[in-house]
């Protein structure tokens, strides 16, 4: 990670001048049963990287800076609830383009980025996919 | 020697274009590339041993294929093929886990097992590949996705080491991580500058986390062997007397936990 830091921090630098929408188209050409919930990925993948740089950070005693993208990486989380999820159902869905798919309601209950208080509706919306159980808010 | 996936409709050969390399199919490989990147290899035999047979053995590459098709380009008959030997190749890592479960029990499970566990030993040559065979390019998408089952199953500490480098190797300026490393020019739905899609140049940094992989592998292979048993039993409860469970590797504690 030292050896890599320069490198790694000029990828942070050039990742946080990318226009929103290039984020949000990041699942190239790779093809899916359902609709491809395009811009929750592309936000789920920046919160990845701006949360492994502050642990990078963290590990290497750069405290201000892990302290810095920790929250910046809170608030991308909290971004993406806010514009996905409906914390009334735990549903994460985008209108015309994608409701409670399997990637959509896995990839942030899989970061741990869920608002603590509906991840276990998330939960169950997304068992209910899995195992095709009857549901009253899904299937 | 032609090497593919599937044999012909009629099962008379080799269908060759379910594995050309790089995809390259009708001239789409540019200058100096072949029209089709067949997985074919021409050998001349020249002098032979002393009882008239002659040995051949690829040295400077590999094939991922299920059928191999021996032809002569000549008008001589075809001599008869003595033996036939494949070996399996991948990069050095070693095992971390192994599992398998009493077979009247769970074949099921160890049949996904060994699956997911062979294919990515058969992506594991130099670089992780996307798929053996066809494409063979080092996307940084597919590590990522996969990198945590990579985990599970080998002390891939080293190999990912290197795999880091090669990300720093492909890096573009101003600082893109690229959609393939080493690059080979893909750069689709890339974030600029030829970077690759931000799904796949989000591998090089959570990466770095993983390399220290001694500690990983024990967290990850307790904590996924543990998670695959647990949801089995809940789900086919009736099946569910894991009796001859043998579990080699550093989940030993832990499995006897479970059972």
């Amino acid at each position: 990670m030292h050896e890599m830091y320069n490198a790694s921090a000029a990828w942070i630098d050039f990742l946080l001048q990318v226009p929103e929408d290039l984020i949000e188209n990041g699942l190239s050409d790779w093809m899916s049963t359902e609709p491809s919930p395009k811009a929750l990925t592309g936000q789920a993948f920046l919160w990845l990287n701006l949360w492994a740089w502050s642990r990078i950070n963290y590990i290497l005693g750069f405290v201000a800076v892990a302290q810095d993208f920790e929250s910046r990486a809170l608030a991308t989380a909290r971004k993406l609830d806010n514009t996905f999820l409906d914390s009334e159902t735990g549903v994460y869905a985008q209108p015309g383009q994608f409701n409670a798919t399997q990637c959509a309601q896995s990839m942030p209950l899989y970061y741990n980025i869920t608002n603590a208080s509906v991840v276990s509706d998330a939960l169950q919306v997304r068992l209910a996919a899995l195992m095709c159980l009857p549901s009253p808010k899904f299937c | 020697m032609t090497y593919g996936e599937i044999l012909q409709p009629n099962g008379s050969a080799v269908n060759p274009l379910t594995s050309t390399a790089g995809q390259i199919k009708g001239g789409t490989g540019g200058p100096c590339a072949p029209e089709y990147a067949f997985q074919r290899d021409f050998v001349t035999f020249g002098a032979s041993e002393s009882d008239g047979s002659a040995t051949y053995e690829p040295q400077f590459t590999w094939h991922a294929f299920r059928f191999m098709q021996i032809d002569s380009d000549t008008n001589a008959e075809l001599p008869p093929v003595l033996s036939a030997s494949g070996f399996a190749l991948r990069s050095d890592v070693a095992p971390a886990s192994f599992l398998h479960i009493d077979e009247q029990s769970a074949p099921l499970l160890n049949d996904i097992w060994n699956m997911c566990m062979q294919t990515h030993s058969a992506n594991m040559m130099s670089i992780q590949s996307d798929c053996p065979h066809r494409e063979r390019f080092g996307y940084t998408g597919d590590l990522l996705a996969t990198a945590e089952t990579a985990l599970v199953g080998f002390d891939v500490s080293s190999f990912y080491a290197k795999r880091v480098y090669d990300m720093l190797d492909a890096q573009r300026s101003p600082g893109g991580i690229t959609e393939t490393a080493p690059f080979v020019g893909i750069s689709d739905a890339g974030l600029g500058s030829d970077s690759g899609p931000i799904g796949w140049d989000s591998a090089f940094l959570p990466l770095q986390l993983f390399v220290p992989a001694n500690v990983a592998v024990d967290r990850y292979a307790c904590a996924y062997i543990r998670g695959v048993l647990t949801q089995f039993c809940m789900r086919v409860p009736s099946s569910c007397h894991l009796t001859a469970v043998a579990l080699e590797g550093t989940c030993s504690t832990t499995m006897a936990i479970v059972v």
